[in-house]
């Protein structure tokens, strides 16, 4: 069946090493995003996958074969690209059909599955057409029809939506999903947009600089960054980190530098001991004004840098001592402005602590 | 946004009909001159108009340069020149573009080194090679060098404009399981369309106008120009005879010009304007 198995696939570009390491198992129907900045390596996995690249070491297997040698018309894949790559000369009908007639298919087959593949994406009217008389759209529905009469084992899609605007790709994220519900078809999808991994995905693969950073489903990914670059890629407004000291005062954590001290009661959840200094990452929406008698970690005191209107909430940065700065969620009606002196408090149990020099997640306090 | 001023809009009309003036000038003399009345004394000056229109000059220089047997030699070698090297130049210039081989680079440098060697220079060598074919004096002579001649050129322009197609409908092609030679035919060519008729129309203005190879390599195999160089040659004093075999000569070329007007301009801008 439809599975996609990554062992141990390095890619090098003469002096460049795009992909290193990357081992990745995806089941049979499952809908996996590869999210990172560019850079990362997400695209080169993924055009691996297709045969458009060849792998300097490891293997990749689609279904039971290993087709690290096989040229991409025998992967029995099909790929959506960013930039949609439909034939400009021939109509969306003969688009939708060259794949299945370079395949000799029989023709009442054919006309079958652009049916069926136009009723499902609502094309039928556009048959016709050139790709130069569609809306972006269009193109888009097309390119991913072109993919779905294939009926492959794998579809993999190349940040098929970068080139829409913005409500039009909000649409066609959900149309996508609701595709893949549909037929079920395993998915590979690359995305530099952590919102679009974050809806879209079964399951998250974060990368960076070629390696993977973690894998899970979003929740956890979300949840329980491996890393700091996880935790600082995945969630928007993104989180906020600090270095600070950590001294213990029997069970409670300390920790502290320039004007910031927390006390934090019995060190909850932390996988490791946590001893000298560690990174403190802070979510915005885990960040709160303080108000007197509240059960929040701190108060800390600094100075709102500057206030971003978020429509319901406003996004205040605070900073707190040389290169501190915290984020902090509030409501409007606050009327918190630039310059202001502002004091906030932490959600206790929602301090993500990281080893300073591994970059690794310790826990959370 | 169009911002030119009335000024402007007409400074360029200006320029534009002056130097079309300039360019089409010599060519109206040239018509009117072939309708003067025939003869040593007959004696026609730019655009003055002649006494009498004299339609039978054209007859007349028709059957007196022979013309019938190097218009049947001109049209015999571009008949099989142009398709030749156009398909040639089709399938140099997706080797070029698309497949990475051992040497590549070297081998297309070699073929842009044909851009800038004149026929002249090689003239010498050429015709001791076409002599031990023994091919001198046949359309094949005109038809394999005029073919390799064009090629330089040819593959250099299809490389360029197979290059201008998006990598990923390549690709993509690649995924849909279409073999290279399918991936040409079908999504390359049709793409660069316009781009080949240009070079048709090029190839073929460069076959039509061939003189130098006529002139060394053929006695009885004469191209359209080289007879009518030697045409000319035997009637210096009659201008209008002269004249309207000049004007019998250039008619099939502004033929094709007028009728791929469109696309050639079309293939010329591909890449410069973006679409």
């Amino acid at each position: 069946m439809g599975q996609v198995v990554f062992d141990a696939v390095s890619k090098r570009f003469d002096e460049l090493t795009a992909l290193r390491d990357f081992s990745l198992n995806i089941t049979d129907g499952e809908f996996v995003v590869l999210v990172g900045p560019s850079g990362s390596g997400k695209t080169t996995a993924l055009r691996l996958v297709a045969g458009l690249e060849t792998l300097t070491a490891g293997n990749i297997r689609v279904g039971e074969r290993v087709v690290n040698r096989l040229p991409p018309r025998d992967r029995d894949i099909a790929m959506v690209f960013q930039d949609y790559a439909l034939y400009p000369q021939m109509s969306v009908r003969d688009n939708l059909a060259f794949g299945l007639k370079t395949r000799k298919m029989p023709k009442d087959e054919i006309e079958q599955r652009i049916n069926r593949a136009a009723d499902m994406l609502d094309i039928a009217p556009l048959l016709q057409r050139k790709p130069r008389a569609l809306s972006g759209g269009q193109r888009q529905r097309v390119a991913l029809g072109r993919a779905l009469v294939r009926e492959p084992q794998v579809f993999l899609m190349d940040e098929p939506l970068s080139n829409l605007d913005a409500k039009l790709r909000v649409q066609t994220r959900t149309e996508i999903r609701r595709l893949h519900e549909q037929v079920g078809t395993t998915t590979i999808y690359v995305t530099h947009d952590q919102v679009e991994a974050m809806t879209m995905g079964d399951r998250v693969a974060v990368m960076s600089e070629g390696a993977l950073e973690q894998v899970g489903d979003t929740r956890t990914v979300y949840e329980k960054p491996a890393n700091v670059f996880v935790a600082g890629f995945i969630g928007s407004p993104s989180m906020t980190f600090a270095t600070l000291d950590v001294t213990w005062n029997d069970d409670e954590l300390v920790l502290g530098r320039g004007g910031v001290s927390l006390t934090i009661g019995g060190a909850r959840g932390l996988a490791e001991p946590v001893s000298g200094e560690v990174i403190v990452g802070v979510r915005p929406e885990h960040a709160h004004l303080w108000v007197e008698g509240n059960t929040l970690v701190g108060p800390i005191a600094g100075r709102a840098e500057y206030v971003e209107m978020l429509g319901r909430e406003i996004l205040i940065g605070v900073t707190t001592g040389p290169d501190q700065r915290f984020s902090v969620l509030a409501s409007p009606d606050t009327g918190v402005k630039p310059g202001d002196q502002v004091k906030f408090g932490l959600e206790p149990g929602r301090l993500y602590l990281f080893d300073t020099r591994t970059q690794r997640a310790l826990g959370v306090a | 946004m169009n911002t030119a001023t009335r000024s402007q809009v007409a400074l360029n009309y200006f320029l534009i009909v002056a130097c079309s003036l300039i360019a089409v000038y010599p060519l109206i003399g040239v018509v009117l001159a072939s309708l003067y009345p025939p003869g040593p004394g007959s004696a026609p000056s730019g655009f003055a108009l002649p006494p009498s229109f004299d339609w039978h000059n054209y007859v007349s220089a028709w059957n007196q340069g022979d013309f019938a047997g190097s218009f049947t030699t001109s049209i015999i070698v571009a008949v099989v020149m142009v398709p030749a090297s156009v398909g040639l130049s089709i399938l140099g210039g997706y080797a070029f573009a698309t497949m990475r081989f051992r040497g590549s680079r070297a081998i297309f440098y070699l073929f842009i080194l044909g851009l800038i060697i004149p026929t002249e220079a090689t003239i010498v060598p050429l015709y001791y090679d076409v002599k031990a074919m023994g091919l001198l004096d046949t359309y094949w002579a005109l038809i394999l060098l005029e073919t390799s001649g064009e090629l330089a050129f040819g593959i250099f322009w299809m490389r360029a404009a197979f290059v201008s197609a998006p990598r990923s409908i390549l690709e993509a092609a690649r995924i849909d399981g279409s073999s290279s030679w399918r991936t040409l035919w079908q999504i390359l060519v049709p793409f660069a369309r316009p781009a080949i008729l240009t070079l048709t129309v090029l190839t073929f203005a460069d076959s039509w106008n061939e003189f130098f190879l006529a002139l060394v390599f053929t006695v009885n195999h004469m191209t359209a120009p080289a007879s009518l160089a030697s045409f000319s040659g035997r009637y210096t004093t009659n201008i209008p005879l002269v004249s309207a075999g000049a004007v019998m000569v250039a008619v099939p070329i502004v033929l094709v010009f007028i009728i791929f007007q469109r696309q050639f301009m079309r293939g010329m801008l591909t890449g410069a304007v973006k679409g």
